[in-house]
């Protein structure tokens, strides 16, 4: 056996040996287990399955070890996200901290700034919001107008975010701010860590057409925030906000069925809902040709997914795939909304009656909700826009 | 799964991408189909020279035993410059049917003059103006001393006119019913056999097609590829193989035309401004370049389950078809649309590649019966 099979055989037999079997099913929005100073877990099994994971590491598995990571390389990391899937197990822990925040500090963070967030990162202790689009400063996101002013040991804050996910339930926020509005905007922009229990911050939550309201407006007044949380140095945090939306395109592209939509796959549902003929096919022609057309897409954005890895294993990266990714992936996962609400009639529209079971009212919200995905991180057009731009090097104006 | 070449393969791309630069652009093409003529005899034995036409036949027969990926890269590179040869027919479709196939006694008689590229092999499968292998009514009667005789008809055979050999799909007595698959024969049929006759037919992409026509044609029992229960795994096999490798050419068909687009955008002046640098046809060629990268990554999987016989090639082959129809469609209607009328001029070379795909698009299945049959292996 070589190094690489033992290695995957030994995470299979500790999974085996650790996942509780409650979590080795499907589990729904509310059974997600997310960090902070008061967490709490929708069940001991899920405690327990995560605390079993964070103690190897294992909630960031690529993350060194040093800060508490599991140090895995790609590889290995990758092997490990197989055999989870495999086992069915759910993520332990599922946090913007770990996708998002933590990658980008080990790259840009001073090791000051490192050893203070990333292990608490891992231990799933504290659970971060990011504060970047603001009212004005949407696409255009180097607009932004939120000022930070140098006072010596603090920055002064002034401003307000929105957009901003789940800063009801956040302790810390990463933050762009303007700290030089003389220069071209890029160039004045910084990368700041607030405590959200700093004094001046409110936060209010915005009402959407899902009935969700996890994405938030926060409004800072005379907010001071030490020198030691700016990350990387003053004025240089569009550098770290662009590597940091690197992965935050990724994690989108890479959300889980699981997590945005139900449970029911379409081939299920058109078999519940309408039926099949009497060759055991999909009764609707037109149907059945739509829900192959976006299987087939959603064929070719795995097997993109997996080549880019490959890829990246053998030394042989292609920056441009990770540009196509976020557009790519994002419209199949409406375009299966689409087709779910389509097959299910009335009963994928409802609202929040005894008459719909569970499975279908997260359809109807999942229709609704997902709209977000092909908007926040990056408009398509956005995203368009880079590829004409860094793939296909087409000029500007 | 093979998504990224092996150091051989890349080594096999290089040097395909350099010679038909070199010595077959699309200009050669143009020069061929301005004389009239389909086939380029000298520029076959150039690649033959090459090991091209041996890439796929077994060692034992004097091949390079290289695998499909190796002819699939090729493919594409002949495919980004309208190359026209017996690549797909001969080297791809031809050496799988005969490997495919259970006589010894041809494949030794064949398959050493085929990887020196003397002997040229096309498929004669479609009786119909849409390609499924299910429509074959070509009645093959057993002969009294084994082997069969050949009554009825096949069209749009690709090199068609000047192949030395037809591996021919039909059924035993020729029962026609659409929905049965259980009385195939694969044959291999002289093109100078008596009883045999063929006639040119031209298609909007210049290339060699034959229609073929059959007055009891005998085929020696030696000549019989496959036949029973075997033979329609053979002819889903033959057809997969040739299936993804359309798909190949269609892809460098696609990247060609699009990169003289992209190109273009960046040359053409129009409002004081290079065109390039509008949004709306930003947009459009940003979304075609998604698709592209889509592609080959199927492509890619597809030449993996063809060279491994993987158990879910058959999807695998209908993905890569049915995507590359729609990529290919999508790029050379955008290449046109966005010249304008410059696009639709035979001088540009952007029509020749719209021609071509659109006959490739019905090569082997068009998108909608791909499709189908991805669903129903899906379990749709």
């Amino acid at each position: 056996m070589s190094d690489k099979d033992q290695f995957r055989s030994e995470i299979r037999q500790w999974l085996e040996a650790n996942c509780p079997e409650s979590m080795r099913t499907l589990g729904r929005r509310e059974d997600m287990v997310v960090p902070g100073r008061n967490q709490t877990f929708p069940s001991e099994d899920a405690k327990l399955w995560f605390e079993r994971m964070r103690d190897k590491g294992w909630t960031c598995p690529e993350f060194p070890t040093e800060y508490g990571g599991g140090g895995l390389d790609a590889a290995q990391a990758k092997a490990l996200r197989e055999e989870m899937l495999k086992l069915r197990c759910r993520a332990p822990l599922t946090d913007i901290g770990i996708a998002m925040l933590g990658p980008a500090l080990l790259e840009f963070g001073d090791e000051a700034q490192k050893a203070e967030h990333i292990p608490k990162i891992v231990r799933g202790e504290i659970r971060w919001c990011q504060g970047y689009s603001e009212p004005g400063a949407g696409s255009d996101l180097a607009g932004l107008q939120c000022r930070a002013d140098d006072k010596g040991d603090h920055y002064l804050v002034n401003g307000t975010k929105i957009w901003t996910s789940f800063a009801t339930d956040a302790d810390w926020m990463f933050c762009l701010v303007r700290t030089d509005p003389n220069v071209p905007k890029h160039d004045g922009i910084s990368f700041l860590l607030i405590d959200m229990q700093t004094p001046g911050i409110t936060v209010t939550p915005i009402q959407l057409i899902s009935g969700d309201s996890e994405f938030c407006q926060v409004f800072l007044e005379d907010v001071e925030v030490p020198v030691q949380n700016l990350v990387y140095g003053a004025n240089k945090g569009w550098t770290v906000a662009k590597g940091l939306l690197k992965h935050e395109r990724k994690m989108m592209a890479e959300l889980s069925q699981d997590f945005i939509g139900g449970k029911l796959s379409l081939r299920q549902a058109a078999a519940e809902y309408l039926g099949d003929n009497a060759e055991g096919k999909l009764k609707e022609p037109g149907l059945r040709a739509a829900i192959t057309r976006h299987e087939m897409n959603m064929r070719a954005i795995g097997l993109t997914a997996h080549r880019s890895h490959l890829e990246g294993l053998a030394g042989q990266s292609d920056a441009r795939i990770p540009m196509i990714m976020k557009y790519v992936s994002t419209t199949e996962f409406q375009a299966k909304d689409e087709l779910m609400a389509e097959l299910l009639g009335y009963r994928g529209l409802g609202w929040d009656n005894d008459f719909f079971d569970e499975e279908e009212l997260k359809s109807s919200r999942s229709l609704l909700f997902n709209k977000s995905l092909t908007i926040a991180g990056g408009t398509n057009e956005v995203q368009l826009n880079i590829i004409a731009k860094r793939a296909l090097n087409l000029p500007t104006h | 799964m093979a998504l990224v070449l092996t150091e051989d393969q890349q080594m096999l791309k290089e040097a395909a991408k350099g010679f038909i630069a070199d010595t077959a652009p699309a200009s050669e093409f143009r020069k061929l189909r301005d004389a009239g003529e389909g086939h380029n005899a000298e520029l076959w034995q150039q690649m033959a020279e090459l090991g091209w036409s041996a890439v796929a036949v077994p060692e034992a027969y004097d091949g390079l035993e290289f695998g499909i990926t190796g002819l699939g890269l090729i493919a594409i590179e002949a495919g980004r410059h309208l190359v026209a040869s017996p690549l797909i027919t001969t080297a791809a479709i031809g050496v799988s049917a005969l490997v495919l196939g259970n006589s010894e006694e041809t494949r030794q008689r064949i398959l050493p003059a085929v990887a020196t590229g003397q002997t040229l092999v096309a498929l004669a499968i479609d009786e119909n103006n849409h390609h499924d292998p299910l429509y074959t009514s070509l009645a093959a009667k057993p002969a009294e001393h084994g082997g069969y005789v050949l009554d009825g008809n096949k069209i749009f055979v690709a090199e068609g006119n000047y192949a030395d050999f037809y591996v021919v799909v039909a059924r035993e007595n020729g029962n026609s019913s659409d929905d049965s698959s259980d009385n195939f024969v694969v044959l291999l049929v002289d093109a100078n056999a008596a009883g045999l006759r063929k006639t040119a037919v031209k298609l909007m992409d210049s290339r060699d097609y034959a229609n073929l026509e059959f007055s009891g044609v005998v085929v020696p029992e030696a000549d019989v590829l496959a036949k029973g229960e075997a033979a329609e795994a053979v002819v889903q096999n033959i057809v997969d193989v040739a299936t993804v490798m359309a798909a190949c050419e269609l892809y460098g068909c696609a990247q060609q035309t699009f990169k003289h687009t992209i190109q273009y955008l960046t040359e053409r002046e129009q409002f004081g401004q290079v065109i390039g640098t509008f949004q709306a046809l930003q947009h459009r060629a940003a979304h075609a370049f998604a698709q592209l990268q889509l592609l080959k990554s199927v492509i890619l999987d597809a030449l993996d389950a063809a060279e491994n016989s993987r158990a879910d090639l058959a999807i695998a082959a209908s993905h890569a078809k049915a995507l590359a129809n729609d990529t290919a469609q999508l790029i050379t209607n955008e290449a046109i649309q966005m010249h304008g009328g410059i696009g639709l001029t035979d001088e540009l070379d952007i029509g020749l590649y719209f021609k071509r795909v659109r006959v490739l698009r019905n090569t082997f299945g068009n998108t909608s019966y791909h499709r189908r049959r991805f669903a129903r292996l899906s379990g749709y």
